[in-house]
């Protein structure tokens, strides 16, 4: 909590300091008290809608002197509003007095449950939202227990499909509108609101489907079960779950989540409060990609024998990775991993591939380029000045880098962080606020969700606005939107530029040119990397300096191939595949071995911020699948070799050795640290980056590919 | 179909009375709702999306607006649409007998038109008259006090003979030379309620 322009609060009589602007709410909450509340949300703009956070309230006054007016006993007079307030909408002044449980704010709480439940149809039993219900927990602490109100209750209609992801039980809504604000104000697509009005009002879209980048939020953050997960629905009761706080890694902005298994299937993810991430908020993808990781799981290893798979144990698995490898040299292995492993992985390859003496090794997909330029955080792209987004399409490649983008477009308000966590109603966010259109420039080759939300747009070849944007930084004149592009980043005090897979993959001139500009106009710089952990993993030496990189695999005798979707045609050795499902890939192996999926693996992944997140396991059953510390360790006994990181603990230590960060003990929100040099390399055109937000894994199941076109969204052409 | 396609001049005209901002133009939402709901009677679906785009927003948007006010229709209404109020004064004074009577005399609910295509009706929220309830509005043209049955009768008979109908207060027309007026010359606000000649004695 900041130190500066602080005021004094008294709730139930114990005084508390808190920054001038505080809502009442937060000064309740400061106080370590608690106050029911519906419609308020921590990132969304706070309305008193539902009346829940009644509290008793008073100031002191003033004379017309300007001495205080006493009461009987010299103490400064309280004049308390003559009926209880709302406080998420009321604002705490100096000297306030909040009183949140006395026995007319209990009979008030009580009478707006009673109220909130006239029309509720009390589904509770058979309700999908499965426990997770705020209403329901609310009304059990702080409802009367019974209703004078017996009549017929309001009927509407019931399960109905706002699109794949989100369903809709119009009966059970309770008008909080936390989902009509977190349209417009979050993503910006006013593609909710309330039809009708008083006693006839309910929820509704004209717009044939909510669009399928950030809808699933809702459901989060809707207060009773009116807005529901499609994919985790009926799957089990909020209790029945295990919860594991982790980290998502299908993009480099590496969110918050928490992943909800119960009888070992990953049923449900939702979005963790992460303020220097992604706040609250989750995409689409990110949300509901996650059925693939139950479907068709390889639970043990595989070894083909005459052509044909067939199941072994770990030991069988060895013994064949033996028989394949013997008399090749360590030189013609290869090593391929993707780019999304944990850094405890990663720094687990690069000793094994150095203890067996192998330039062989790689992650992919990455970029062969170096940024030479301050980088920016998330926080500091919400609070810019000026954004520059260059050669990105974010609402694919990262998608919750484009709501921080949103939230710069609002003025770049963060909402205020307490003791408690982050504010419950930050006041100075406003329903309708106004957007810095001008403060956003976005250039892209084709039309993107940003070109139109930003004042300055245009569809042109990133590498030529670079090159324009440069020779206008340096005083020369281009015109048009280039030319205000440049104007808007020179002017501004903060500004960011994003750079994005179309800059990225036109190699190291672009960036070159980039930096340029960045260092001219003082700006800092995100690129967004091709994998999730595309950051950390380009700060160990797992790049191929003199050896094959992936699309040279042919040239190898042998390989570890960890997840990689594509590898040549014309390789033809001994081949051993570390999957999850049985792949195009894993079906050419001679060996496969069971992998884990991020969901499920301890370690620590580094986000496009350079931020370090923890990785937490989630309890999914996936039989004997390894991580690729074991699956090289597999490696390492075939070759007859004892690998120097054969587990998390001396992987951490590594990484302690190395980076000087104790990741075993990382904070919750994450942490940047210095990471050293980035090792670079070529890369081929067979690294061409996979962008869109439904990576080809997720989208395993058929009646997710159909609803979505059947493809990923694919890059720019080259 | 698209109602504004050739109105160019009419939409910049309702956009000229606004700020020339993002904040401003949604303000002309409203307005160009009552277009299209004086040219078809109601506002359809298409033409939502139609002032949508205008303004730059979504059809949600404009359908929330839109269904808040009972001034504006989703579906078709009759030559003459009865609005009547249904609010406290109105309900105490007989309102529901009023509209019961409606529905019998018409043989249509709320949502429908008469076969002849003359009537619709509408319950709406409190219309402002409650000394002389209970009241009606027809169409946009005024109001019609101290409702009975014979003077729904009358009323009817007329309509149906096509005759005109004057309601016993006019709505006021704009400002002109800052005097609000009534349609008839009378200064808005500034008389007192007269009376309908028509009342006599039935209830």
């Amino acid at each position: 909590m900041t130190q500066q322009n602080m005021i004094t609060v008294i709730v139930d009589g114990k005084e508390v300091q808190v920054p001038a602007g505080t809502s009442a709410i937060d000064a309740v909450f400061q106080a370590g008290r608690d106050v029911p509340y519906f419609c308020s949300q921590q990132y969304l703009s706070p309305i008193g809608a539902c009346r829940m956070c009644l509290v008793e309230a008073g100031t002191p006054r003033k004379n017309p002197d300007g001495s205080w007016i006493l009461d009987d006993e010299g103490n400064k007079k309280i004049f308390y509003f003559p009926k209880p307030m709302a406080s998420c909408t009321l604002g705490a002044s100096d000297g306030m007095v909040i009183k949140s449980q006395t026995d007319s704010v209990k009979k008030a709480q009580a009478g707006m449950m009673e109220f909130t439940l006239i029309n509720h149809p009390l589904d509770c039993p058979t309700c999908d939202k499965g426990g997770a219900c705020e209403l329901q927990d609310r009304a059990f602490e702080y409802g009367y227990g019974v209703s004078r109100f017996q009549f017929d209750r309001r009927h509407a209609e019931k399960h109905y499909e706002l699109s794949e992801f989100v369903i809709l039980d119009q009966e059970r809504c309770i008008h909080c509108k936390r989902c009509v604000r977190y349209f417009e104000e979050i993503p910006n697509q006013e593609v909710l609101d309330f039809i009708e009005r008083g006693g006839h009002t309910f929820i509704d879209t004209l717009e044939g489907g909510l669009p399928s980048n950030f809808s699933g939020n809702i459901t989060d953050i809707c207060p009773v079960g009116a807005l529901l997960d499609n994919v985790a629905r009926f799957r089990g009761r909020n209790w029945e779950y295990e919860h594991t706080s982790t980290t998502c890694t299908a993009c480099p902005v590496g969110c918050s989540i928490t992943v909800d298994s119960r009888n070992g299937r990953l049923e449900r993810i939702v979005g963790r409060d992460n303020p220097e991430v992604n706040e609250q908020w989750l995409c689409d993808a990110g949300r509901f990609g996650h059925p693939y990781v139950d479907e068709d799981r390889l639970t043990q290893p595989l070894v083909k024998v005459n052509g044909e798979f067939q199941p072994a144990t770990w030991e069988q698995a060895i013994a064949a990775i033996k028989t394949g490898l013997q008399g090749v040299p360590a030189q013609s292995i290869g090593f391929y991993t993707k780019a999304d492993i944990t850094l405890e992985e990663g720094i687990a390859l690069e000793s094994f591939v150095k203890q067996i003496g192998t330039p062989n090794v790689d992650h992919a997909p990455r970029y062969g380029v170096v940024v030479n330029a301050p980088a920016a955080t998330l926080t500091d792209v919400a609070t810019a000045d000026a954004v520059v987004v260059i050669g990105a399409d974010l609402t694919e490649e990262a998608p919750v880098v484009d709501l921080r983008i949103q939230e710069m477009l609002k003025g770049g308000i963060l909402p205020q962080q307490y003791d408690f966590g982050t504010a419950i109603a930050d006041l100075r966010l406003t329903e309708r606020m106004h957007r810095h259109r001008e403060r956003l420039a976005v250039f892209y080759p084709t039309r993107t969700r940003m070109h139109d939300v930003a004042g300055i747009a245009a569809e042109m070849n990133s590498v030529q606005v670079l090159e324009h944007l440069s020779s206008v930084v340096s005083g020369q004149y281009a015109g048009g939107a280039i030319e205000e592009a440049a104007s808007l980043l020179k002017n501004a005090k903060k500004p960011v530029i994003v750079l994005g897979s179309d800059v990225l993959k036109g190699g190291q001139i672009g960036l070159d040119i980039a930096a340029h500009i960045a260092l001219s106009v003082n700006a800092k710089v995100l690129p967004i990397p091709a994998d999730a952990n595309g950051f950390g993993l380009s700060r160990l030496e797992i790049v191929p300096q003199n050896g094959a990189d992936l699309s040279s695999m042919g040239t190898l005798k042998a390989a570890l191939v960890s997840r990689v979707t594509k590898i040549p045609e014309d390789f033809a050795g001994f081949l051993v595949v570390h999957e999850t499902q049985l792949t195009e890939v894993a079906r050419r192996a001679n060996v496969v071995l069971p992998a884990l999926t991020n969901y499920e693996k301890r370690g620590t992944t580094v986000n496009l911020e350079g931020r370090l997140l923890k990785l937490d396991p989630a309890a999914i059953s996936s039989g004997e699948s390894a991580d690729l510390i074991t699956a090289l360790g597999a490696v390492a006994e075939a070759l007859d070799l004892k690998a120097p990181i054969r587990g998390q603990r001396s992987a951490q230590k590594a990484l302690k050795d190395r980076f000087g960060v104790d990741v075993a003990n990382l904070p919750e929100q994450g942490l940047i640290a210095d990471l050293g040099r980035q090792y670079n390399a070529r890369t081929s055109r067979f690294h061409r980056p996979e962008v869109g937000m439904w990576k080809e894994v997720m989208l395993r199941s058929k009646r997710l590919k159909e609803k979505l076109g059947g493809e990923t969204h694919a890059s720019v052409a080259d | 179909m698209l109602y504004f396609a050739d109105k160019q001049d009419l939409v910049q005209d309702i956009f000229s009375r606004y700020p020339e901002t993002e904040r401003g133009r949604r303000s002309a939402l409203m307005p160009l709702l009552r277009e299209v709901q004086n040219a078809f009677g109601y506002v359809p679906e298409e033409n939502i999306e139609e002032i949508a785009s205008l303004l730059g927003t979504t059809a949600t948007e404009v359908k929330s607006v839109m269904s808040f006010y009972s001034t504006y229709h989703t579906i078709p209404t009759g030559k003459y649409h009865l609005q009547v109020c249904a609010t406290l004064s109105c309900a105490i004074a007989g309102s529901d007998e009023l509209w019961d009577h409606l529905v019998d005399e018409l043989h249509i609910q709320q949502g429908e038109v008469t076969p002849d295509g003359l009537f619709s009706i509408q319950k709406v929220e409190c219309l402002g008259s409650c000394g002389t309830a209970p009241m009606m509005q027809i169409n946009d043209e005024g109001y019609h006090e101290c409702v009975s049955k014979k003077r729904i009768r009358l009323l009817l008979e007329k309509f149906r003979r096509g005759e005109k109908f004057d309601p016993d207060i006019l709505p006021p027309i704009p400002i002109r030379e800052g005097q609000q007026e009534l349609a008839n010359g009378l200064p808005a606000g500034g008389v007192a309620t007269t009376i309908p000649s028509l009342v006599e004695g039935e209830a």
